[in-house]
C-alpha cells in the first residue's frame, strides 16, 4: 500500500479513556469534561512543544521581517513556515497541525499591524486542531463503543459544552502567554472564579479609584 | 546532537545492475549496506530515435535516487526523516546551484514531509547507453503536434486521453509509465493494446524502468508510504516530454482526486497522497525548469472536471469495455482479483462509474472474494469517510465565502493554490479557486443521485454489520 490514503477511525491513545467514559455515559457532565479536558492536557504537554516553538519561532520571524503597515509577504512566509516545520524534531503528526494552524491565522492577517487583534488566535488554532484531529473527528464514523448511538454522544458533548470550553480557553491562553504548551494546568475546581481573575486584562479598567471613602 | 540521517551514496546510475552501487548508511545505528538501482531507458529512447541532453539524463537520475531513498530510508514511526543523496551528475553546476537545492528541499518536504538534502558530484563516465550511441534513426515525433502524458493503467489515464483525443489536442499521444513491476507494466499494455483496437488516434506507450536489486541482502526495511511516488513519475515523465523536444508534460486526473482533500480533521499531514496535487505540479514545473534551463509545465487539463464527467467520453466512444480493463485500486491486493473496491480510489471510480452511467465490469474482491476477504475489505472500507466528506462538502460549498471556507479548513492544501499558480497554468488565482468550488461543489452532489446512493446502499449497511 504505497501511495494508499490513510483515515483514522480510532481516537488517539491519550484520549481512549475519555471517549469509553463519553459512550458509557456514567460520569457527571462536570466529570466528563475533565476526563476529556485531562486527555487534551495531555496531549498538548506531550506533543506540542516543539510544534509550539515552530508556531512562535515562525510568528516572530514573520513579523519582524517587514515594516509596520506593509502586507505580509505570504510566500515567504510560507516558505519560512516549511523550512522550520521540516527541520524540526517532533511527531509529524502535531507538527502539520501547527502548520495548518499558522497558515489559518496568516490568512487572516493581511497587514503586519493587523496581528494584535488576532493575539492568541495561533494557540487557539493549534489546540482546536489538536482536539479535532485527535478526538473528536477521530471517533469511529460506524458505531461507538456500548451502543451510543451519534445521538447519544452529541447531547452528552453539548452537556459539557460550556465547562469544557471554557477549560480550552484556559489552555490557550497559558500557552500564548508562554509561548509553550509545558505546564499547561487545568483551572482548579473550587478556584475557579479567581483563576479567572487573573486572566483579566485590568490595565485599561474604568473603575475609579475613590481613595476609599 | 543524534544524527538521525541516513546517506544514499549513488555512483553513477547505469542501465545495467551491476555497474549502479548504491551505498546506504543508516546514521542511526551506523549501520551501512549496500543496493543496487538502475534505469532502463535505452529502448525508450534510442530505439525511438531521441537523443538525450545531459539535463535530461540528469533529471532522469535525480528520479531513480529519489524512488530508490524513498523506498528504502525507514521512518522512525510516526517521525519525519532526513535524507541525505549524494549523486553524480552531468551538470552539477546547475543542479548544485543555491536556487535548484532549495527547490527540490522544499519541494520533497511538500511531497514526503522529510527533510531531503543532496549533494551533487560531477559524473565521470560516458554515460548510459542512450548517451553514448548517437542514433542513426529520425525522429518519429518530427512535425506532428504531440502531448506527452503519464500513463498509469488506470481509469482517469484512459478517460484524460480519450476526452484529449476527442478535443483535438494533438495527433500523437506519448504515454509514459515506468511500469515498475511486471503486472502494473501488463496492465499498461493491456489497456493501450485494447484501446488500440477501438481509436484511430496515434499512441505510444513509452516504459522508464527503474530496477532495483539487493534490498533483500541489505538487511534494509522498506518505508511503509511512498509519498515521493508522484514526483518520481512526474520527474520521469518531464524527462520524457523534453526528449520529444515538448515544453509540457499532461497530467489527466480529475480534480477532487488531484487535491485529494481529507475526508476528516484527524487525517493530518501526508495521510492522503499529494501525488497531482496542482501544487505538487506547480513545484516540478518549478524544478524541471530550472534544470533544463528553459521554461517547462506540467499541467493537469481536468482539474476542473469530477471523475464522472471525465468518464462520460467513454461511453460516448464505446470504451465502456476498454474502462473495464483499467485498474485504479491503491491497496493492489495480492489475490487473482486486482481491486479490492473498498480503498479511496476503487470507490470513488465506482462512484464516478455509477454517476456517469458507464457499466462496471470491474472485478473487485467486495463482491467477489471469499467471505473472509469481503470481511476484511468491508472492515476497512473508506466508504463512510467519503461519504461523510461529501455530506460535509454540500454543507460547506453551498454557502456563502465557500472558498474561505475550504481554506481554511485546509490551509495547508489549499491556502498557497491562488498566489502559486504561475500566470502561464491559470488566469488567475481567483478564477481558478472558484473553478475549484465548482468542481467540488458537483462531485459533492454526484453523491446524492439516486443510482449512486443506491449503488453503495447495501455495501454501506454491511460496513455497520462488519465493525
Amino acid at each position: 500500500m504505497p501511495d494508499v490514503d490513510i483515515v483514522r477511525d480510532k481516537v488517539t491513545r491519550k484520549f481512549q479513556r475519555a471517549y469509553e467514559k463519553l459512550c458509557k455515559g456514567d460520569l457527571s457532565p462536570e466529570d466528563l469534561s475533565d476526563v476529556i479536558a485531562k486527555a487534551l492536557r495531555n496531549t498538548l504537554k506531550d506533543e506540542g512543544r516543539v510544534p509550539c516553538e515552530l508556531i512562535y519561532k515562525a510568528l516572530t520571524c514573520a513579523f519582524n521581517s517587514g515594516d509596520s503597515g506593509k502586507t505580509l509577504d505570504m510566500d515567504a512566509t510560507y516558505c519560512l513556515v516549511d523550512h522550520f516545520a521540516s527541520t524540526s524534531e517532533a511527531r509529524s503528526r502535531y507538527l502539520a497541525i501547527a502548520v495548518d494552524a499558522l497558515r489559518a491565522v496568516f490568512m487572516q492577517v493581511e497587514n503586519l499591524d493587523d496581528f494584535d487583534a488576532f493575539k492568541n488566535s495561533e494557540a487557539n488554532e493549534y489546540v482546536r486542531r489538536v482536539l479535532d484531529a485527535d478526538f473528536l473527528d477521530r471517533m469511529p464514523l460506524t458505531g461507538h463503543q456500548f451502543n451510543a448511538s451519534s445521538d447519544d454522544i452529541e447531547r452528552r458533548l453539548q452537556a459539557i459544552r460550556i465547562r469544557f470550553e471554557s477549560e480550552v480557553d484556559l489552555y490557550v491562553k497559558q500557552i500564548a502567554r508562554r509561548e509553550t504548551t509545558l505546564g499547561v494546568r487545568k483551572k482548579p475546581r473550587k478556584r475557579a472564579l479567581l483563576t479567572d481573575f487573573h486572566d483579566v486584562d485590568l490595565s485599561n479598567s474604568n473603575i475609579e479609584d475613590n481613595g476609599g471613602s | 546532537m543524534i544524527d538521525n540521517s541516513i546517506t544514499f551514496d549513488f555512483q553513477e546510475i547505469s542501465d545495467g545492475l551491476k555497474r549502479s552501487k548504491v551505498n546506504v548508511h543508516d546514521n542511526r545505528n551506523d549501520s551501512p549496506s549496500e543496493i543496487r538501482a538502475s534505469i532502463n531507458d535505452w529502448r525508450a529512447i534510442s530505439s525511438r530515435g531521441l537523443q538525450p541532453t545531459s539535463a535530461i539524463s540528469d533529471l532522469i537520475d535525480l528520479a531513480v535516487s529519489i524512488d530508490v531513498a524513498d523506498r528504502w530510508a525507514k521512518a522512525k514511526k510516526g517521525f519525519s526523516r532526513t535524507i541525505n543523496v549524494r549523486l553524480p551528475v552531468r551538470t552539477d553546476e546547475v543542479l548544485s546551484s543555491p536556487e535548484v537545492l532549495e527547490t527540490l528541499h522544499q519541494m520533497l518536504f511538500w511531497f514526503t514531509g522529510d527533510n531531503w538534502a543532496f549533494e551533487f558530484v560531477p559524473h565521470t563516465s560516458d554515460g548510459r547507453r542512450s548517451e553514448r550511441q548517437s542514433t542513426m534513426m529520425k525522429p518519429n515525433n518530427a512535425c506532428i503536434e504531440t502531448e506527452v502524458a503519464l500513463w498509469s493503467g488506470g481509469l482517469d489515464a484512459l478517460a484524460g486521453l480519450c476526452n484529449r483525443a476527442e478535443q483535438g489536442c494533438a495527433e500523437r499521444f506519448v504515454l509514459v509509465g515506468t511500469g515498475a513491476k511486471p503486472a502494473i507494466w501488463g496492465l499498461q499494455n493491456k489497456v493501450y493494446r485494447s484501446l488500440r483496437e477501438h481509436v484511430q488516434f496515434v499512441m505510444e506507450p513509452v516504459r522508464l524502468q527503474i530496477e532495483l536489486s539487493g534490498t533483500r541482502q541489505s538487511g534494509l526495511r522498506n518505508a511503509n508510504l511512498n509519498r515521493a511516488r508522484g514526483a518520481v513519475f512526474l520527474l520521469l515523465g518531464s524527462a520524457y516530454a523534453l526528449l520529444e523536444q515538448q515544453t509540457a508534460l499532461a497530467v489527466y486526473e480529475n480534480g477532487p482526486g488531484a487535491l485529494n482533500l481529507p475526508f476528516r480533521a484527524s487525517e493530518v499531514g501526508l495521510d492522503h497522497s499529494r501525488g497531482v496535487h496542482p501544487l505538487s505540479l506547480v513545484w516540478i514545473s518549478q524544478l524541471v525548469s530550472s534544470i533544463a534551463g528553459k521554461q517547462f509545465v506540467v499541467h493537469n487539463p481536468f482539474i476542473g472536471r469530477t471523475k464522472a464527467e471525465m468518464c462520460r467520453v467513454l461511453e460516448k466512444m464505446n470504451l465502456s469495455a476498454v474502462a473495464g480493463i483499467t485498474q485504479s485500486c491503491d491497496r493492489s491486493p495480492r489475490s487473482k482479483i486486482p481491486q479490492c473496491g473498498t480503498c479511496s480510489s476503487c470507490i470513488l471510480r465506482r462512484q464516478a462509474l455509477l454517476a456517469s452511467g458507464i457499466p462496471d465490469t470491474s472485478n473487485y474482491l467486495i463482491h467477489e472474494g471469499t467471505d473472509q476477504q469481503r470481511k476484511k475489505y468491508l472492515a476497512e472500507s473508506h466508504l463512510p469517510y467519503m461519504m461523510f466528506q461529501a455530506h460535509n462538502l454540500r454543507q460547506i460549498l453551498d454557502s456563502e465565502g465557500a472558498w474561505d471556507d475550504l481554506m481554511y479548513k485546509h490551509p495547508t492544501l489549499l491556502g498557497d493554490i491562488p498566489m502559486r499558480l504561475p500566470a502561464s497554468v491559470r488566469r488567475s488565482g481567483s478564477d481558478f479557486a472558484a473553478e475549484l468550488v465548482e468542481v467540488l461543489r458537483r462531485y459533492a452532489h454526484e453523491w446524492s443521485l439516486a443510482q449512486v446512493q443506491q449503488g453503495f446502499e447495501a455495501e454501506y449497511g454491511d460496513i455497520f454489520s462488519v465493525k
